[in-house]
């Protein structure tokens, strides 16, 4: 099983034995072909994967999945990004069971590794019991576009295509134009002068280009900033956070994933991408300025700020009249 | 929106100038003060360099005149068109007071137009001080006014020096203010003519606080000025410039004591923007309004 994209394989079982004779074939090939392998399984899942690879299991990186340290759809599919290196394929296998309870975080969760991580050398294995509840089924049927065959394609008649069932407008993904890392202030001038080139290639120009570089730029700087009260970096953090600009026909979307939790009250606006609702908060409020939405994603251990941007069309929503002073 | 030149190296470049020359770090200091003296040293000036050296070693083994100085540094130094002190010497000729620097370094402008050279350069590396109390920022204040009054005498240009990872918070803001008509950060710098402050290249998070020290430095001189308390502020040049900065701004304008405004000039329709959404007070005002005609 290998490609240079995302392969991205179901499996529905009924005993864990099933799931592990079905599940340890791909990984030892894996394992023998020098790929990281992670694992998101329930402990019995585990215990009968670790049997039925044998020695090899060793390597195997199994995740804590104990209630508390469940990620968010959006922590999760951050944590697949960063596990999926450049310069080697990773395998992931992931147990519904293991990972969320909530039905429409697990399509949230499909949803993303279909419409993000498309380009990512990465293989994804979902295993889903036929006991879990009728969403749950009903989402592992629709999101994988086959199924786990370590032999030869075995095409899912059911999947659909993300962008035909996503309940957030399936054109705001587009396609990646920039991948970038970053690590504080000090780089955001490098940032945004490779953010400057893809703007300037995607045919926006004047003052939209200028918002759309701006609003990318505050989301960078925001993640950042542990805490301030006039903009000033209180708490230098020079962790490595990651930049992804997307490009459709009609909008730019940039979302930077951080380390560390948002600060405190940073947690905000009204429109998540994912169509969720999250808190009202200030932190986001001058964005709005410059972009059609903007939004802080509070995963626990990371967060993640998102902007959307329109390339054609009406200037960004709250253009000023000259001497209109807003609070 | 472009990317160009911030102004920083045309203002190395220039003679006759009284700078601050702005780095992160040591190794972007030396890099850049290299440059500027081997630019001097260039142009037949005589440059005078007071810095560290390393505990009881000899002048010569400072980096300025080593295989990392300035083109031709260990030359000039051996023919004497470069002279080092190293800074504990200086502080023990002058007394420690600004009034014995401003005499120590009269008289090596004196002497290196004595000696014939055409022009006379200057430059000092971050000093590590506190600027912990207000003796120490009325010295600081005393010793750069002192090398304006040189460069009214010779034909003296200065290089002052900050390394912003050594110095301590207050320093590095007094430093800045001190000297917010010519400072040359990396991706910024500023300029003051006509008594407009001109800031130019990329303001952004990243050095807000040497952009906000700055302002606070252009603030407190325009409310002394003869031209009336508001500090003009022009950014016809500024490439780039976030909300952080914008915030500076408008943070200004609103510590401003009465009747002080500041008043901003030739700002691009992105920048006005971001001044008005930060929150513009009633103290700052766009060049275009009734009220600043």
């Amino acid at each position: 099983m290998s490609a240079n994209g995302l392969v991205h394989r179901g499996l529905l079982y009924d005993t864990p034995q099933e799931f592990a004779a079905a599940v340890a074939p791909v990984v030892g090939d894996a394992l023998g072909d020098g790929q990281v392998v992670f694992a998101t399984v329930d402990d019995e899942a585990a215990a009968a994967l670790r049997a039925a690879v044998g020695p090899g299991a060793e390597r195997i990186r199994f995740q804590p999945t104990s209630p508390p340290t469940r990620p968010t759809p959006a922590a999760f599919l951050g944590r697949l990004r960063a596990w999926s290196g450049s310069d080697r394929r990773t395998l992931v296998v992931g147990h519904y069971s293991a990972i969320t309870d909530d039905p429409g975080d697990c399509a949230e969760i499909e949803n993303g590794i279909n419409l993000l991580l498309q380009d990512r050398p990465l293989t994804v294995l979902c295993a889903c019991s036929r006991s879990r509840d009728a969403a749950h089924l009903h989402t592992a049927r629709r999101s994988h576009p086959a199924w786990i065959d370590r032999e030869a394609e075995d095409p899912n008649a059911d999947f659909v295509a993300a962008g035909d069932r996503s309940p957030a407008d399936p054109d705001l993904w587009g396609r990646p134009v920039l991948r970038t890392t970053f690590r504080g202030l000090a780089d955001l001038g490098r940032v945004r002068r490779q953010v400057i080139e893809v703007v300037a290639e995607s045919g926006m120009g004047g003052a939209r280009a200028d918002a759309a570089v701006l609003a990318v730029h505050e989301a960078a700087a925001l993640t950042c900033r542990a805490g301030h009260d006039s903009g000033a970096p209180v708490e230098p953090d020079e962790r490595e956070r990651t930049l992804e600009i997307r490009l459709s026909d009609t909008s730019l979307f940039s979302e930077v994933h951080a380390p560390g939790p948002a600060a405190a009250g940073r947690s905000a606006e009204a429109h998540s991408l994912f169509g969720r609702t999250v808190c009202d908060g200030d932190e986001l409020r001058h964005l709005t300025w410059f972009c059609r939405r903007a939004a802080v994603l509070d995963h626990g251990d990371a967060h993640t700020v998102r902007v959307l941007v329109s390339r054609f069309g009406t200037p960004p929503h709250r253009s000023l009249q000259s001497g209109e002073r807003p609070v | 929106m472009t990317t160009t030149d911030s102004g920083s190296t045309a203002l190395l470049r220039a003679p006759g100038t009284h700078a601050l020359l702005v780095a992160d770090t040591d190794a972007d200091r030396r890099a850049r003060a290299a440059a500027w003296v081997g630019r001097e040293l260039e142009r037949g000036s005589k440059v005078y360099y007071k810095g560290w050296v390393p505990d009881g070693a000899p002048p010569d083994r400072h980096w300025i005149v080593g295989d990392e100085g300035a083109p031709g540094g260990a030359a000039a130094f051996a023919s004497g068109q470069l002279e080092f002190l190293d800074l504990p010497t200086v502080v023990q000729r002058c007394g420690g007071t600004a009034e014995g620097l401003f005499e120590l370094q009269d008289d090596e402008c004196r002497r290196a137009v004595d000696e014939g050279w055409p022009s006379v350069a200057m430059s000092q590396e971050s000093p590590h001080r506190p600027m912990a109390d207000d003796d120490e920022l009325s010295a600081l204040a005393a010793q750069e006014h002192g090398y304006d009054v040189l460069a009214g005498r010779w034909p003296l240009t200065t290089l002052c020096q900050l390394t912003v990872d050594e110095e301590s918070g207050p320093a590095a803001w007094e430093t800045a203010a001190a000297h917010f008509r010519e400072i040359a950060d990396e991706h910024w710098s500023s300029s003051y003519s006509d008594g407009r402050w001109q800031p130019h290249g990329e303001l952004d998070a990243h050095v807000v606080l040497r952009f906000s020290a700055a302002v606070d430095g252009a603030l407190r001189d325009a409310l002394h000025s003869v031209d009336g308390p508001d500090l003009h502020v022009d950014l016809a040049d500024v490439e780039f410039m976030d909300f952080a900065c914008a915030q500076v701004l408008m943070l200004a304008a609103r510590a401003a004591p009465r009747p002080q405004r500041v008043v901003v000039h030739r700002a691009a329709t992105m920048q006005r923007r971001l001044i008005v959404a930060a929150g513009r007070p009633a103290s700052l005002l766009f060049d275009d309004e009734d009220a600043v005609r």
